[in-house]
């Protein structure tokens, strides 16, 4: 396999075509998130035992694009991405996708799920860890401080969640929707141990996953940018809903082309 | 019934079936006895029914069968999102145990009248909806739920109730179980404890005005199965039960009627307005919902006797 940064560039030129042949939402959010995901499935692949669930279930298009550059979706099923009938939606779903064992497309939910899953592997001594990747704007529902209350009650040092931290949701930045800040101090007063890094740098994200508590679920704050690879894309909450164009395409593949 | 519940699976861990019993936080006095001798099998998940649902999912996503426990709709309407998509979606081996079915926890008002939670959870894919009308019929369900791999719902009364009465040869919860045998051309239908009333109004009928009826208890509502029940000796039956008119056990069997050749007409019992009900203990407020055996009697006898005389 090729070296991680490059699976991670060319994922984000699988998403952003796939988004762009369905005239699909959600490129700004997929693409924070890849360098997370690249992170995470390589911990995967050398953890056995470890699941990577995908909360945002919104960012399908980036976890189909990291899951077909580590060859774990064929391109055909990239190709019909939203189409009527496909195996890829706009959510991952359960459809027999290699890599995802778990549905999601509505916030929340995967934590809860992932709580039950660490649960039973520590009681039962099996080892690997479950990764689960959130949103910031995520946090906002109550099912996942229901789940963060029981984890560290439990003691699951077994379970990682990660959030990218890329400071938007829906209509506008996260501190002027709900205020999250001080999101570090929340964590750790529930219990976790909590990291904070650049969410880009897939090597620190791998070291630190690397590196749980004994006895405390870890929590990774990844400092990220929404429509991060593409400069106009950057930190521009249009591409929350928006699929880029042809000429925007071109350009994108560009910027992403360029050694 | 909840002490039946958990005597059952007590039992069963004893003969070391692997499950897991999560609560939200309730079963005071009554769990104790599992939870004690079977710590690693038990977990109290608090008051957090949304978290308590998702795990379950997530444990039972290893093919273990997990039950999740509460009261009145706790279990199901406050975490409904995630009975839909972590456990119906997936058809993960859940449970989703409800006690307190429809009024039994009458003095405590609206909130606690379970009076909707069948027609909600039999809309869910996959989802086995269970209502035994004593624990014989809990025994006989229980062994189903164990014997199955997706999910589940079980609605349970509070308190134990009587045995109901069996013409023989019926063991399947599956199946509908013939509480009463008779002549009259309108046959009965009834879910859950509220066919002790059922049973007493048919007696009384029998009694005064000499009309005998063909009764069946449903243990199982969804999928609903009929077998062993002989339609052409029907031109109408009454469903009963303590649940909301609006989507329950009654609108189930229309759906069922409406999916086949036959023609009846039925007669729908149930609560009426649920939310304007007062508050008062489970006795009371089937007299106010009309639920009481001499109501379903008059019902019953009314209907009997207009179809007699068409």
């Amino acid at each position: 396999m090729k070296d991680l940064l490059t699976v991670a560039r060319d994922a984000r030129l699988v998403a952003l075509k796939m988004v762009h042949k369905a005239r699909a939402a959600h490129i700004g959010s997929s693409l924070s998130v890849i360098d997370i995901l690249v992170a995470a499935y390589s911990f995967r692949i050398s953890n056995p035992g470890s699941e990577v669930l995908l909360s945002k279930g919104h960012a399908a298009a980036g976890l189909y694009a990291v899951l077909n550059k580590f060859g774990e979706i064929p391109d055909s099923w990239v190709e019909t991405y939203c189409e009527d009938g496909s195996k890829l939606g706009g959510h991952a779903t359960k459809a027999d996708i290699p890599g995802v064992v778990f549905s999601t497309g509505s916030l929340g939910h995967a934590l809860p799920f992932a709580v039950g899953v660490s649960y039973r592997k520590k009681l039962a001594k099996e080892s690997g860890h479950t990764i689960v990747v959130m949103s910031d704007g995520e946090c906002d529902e109550g099912s996942n401080w229901e789940a963060a209350l029981v984890a560290a009650h439990l003691g699951l040092n077994n379970l990682v969640a990660i959030i990218d931290r890329n400071r938007l949701q829906s209509f506008q930045d996260t501190e002027q929707t709900i205020r999250l800040d001080p999101l570090d101090l929340k964590w750790e007063s529930f219990g976790w141990k909590v990291s904070e890094l650049n969410g880009h740098d897939i090597n620190l994200i791998t070291e630190t996953l690397m590196s749980p508590s004994p006895e405390k679920p870890h929590l990774i704050i990844a400092n990220t940018v929404k429509g991060k690879g593409v400069s106009f894309m950057e930190g521009n909450n249009l591409w929350h809903y928006r699929s880029p164009n042809d000429l925007e395409l071109e350009q994108a593949i560009t910027e992403l082309s360029r050694p | 019934m909840r002490k039946a519940f958990i005597g059952n699976l007590t039992a069963r861990a004893r003969e070391s079936k692997e499950f897991t019993l999560l609560v939200g936080d309730l079963g005071f006095g009554v769990v104790e006895e599992f939870s004690t001798e079977f710590p690693d099998l038990f977990l109290n998940v608090g008051v957090a029914e949304q978290n308590m649902t998702g795990m379950a999912a997530g444990i039972s996503e290893s093919g273990r069968r997990v039950f999740t426990y509460s009261i009145a709709n706790f279990p199901t309407m406050r975490a409904l999102e995630q009975i839909r998509n972590d456990v119906a979606y997936h058809g993960f081996p859940v449970t989703i145990v409800s006690v307190g079915a429809g009024l039994d926890y009458g003095t405590l008002g609206y909130s606690h009248f379970a009076v909707e939670d069948i027609a909600v959870m039999r809309s869910l894919p996959g989802m086995k909806v269970y209502s035994p009308a004593d624990e014989r019929e809990l025994g006989t369900v229980m062994d189903e739920i164990f014997s199955s791999s997706g999910p589940s719902y079980l609605r349970l009364s509070k308190d134990s109730h009587a045995e109901l009465p069996s013409l023989s040869g019926w063991i399947d919860a599956s199946k509908p179980r013939k509480l009463l045998a008779g002549s009259s051309s309108t046959l009965i239908l009834v879910t859950g404890t509220i066919g002790a009333n059922v049973i007493e109004a048919c007696r009384l009928i029998s009694k005064e005005k000499l009309v005998t009826f063909d009764v069946y208890s449903l243990p199982q509502i969804s999928p609903m199965l009929l077998e062993g029940v002989e339609w052409e000796k029907y031109n109408s039956v009454v469903t009963i039960e303590e649940h909301a008119l609006t989507g329950g056990f009654g609108s189930a069997v229309l759906e069922y009627l409406s999916n086949s050749d036959l023609s009846l007409k039925v007669l729908r019992l149930g609560i009426d307005q649920p939310a304007k009900l007062p508050v008062g203990s489970a006795g009371f407020l089937r007299e106010v919902a009309k639920l009481d055996p001499l109501s379903i009697y008059r019902e019953v006898l009314n209907l009997a006797l207009s179809i007699r005389e068409d």
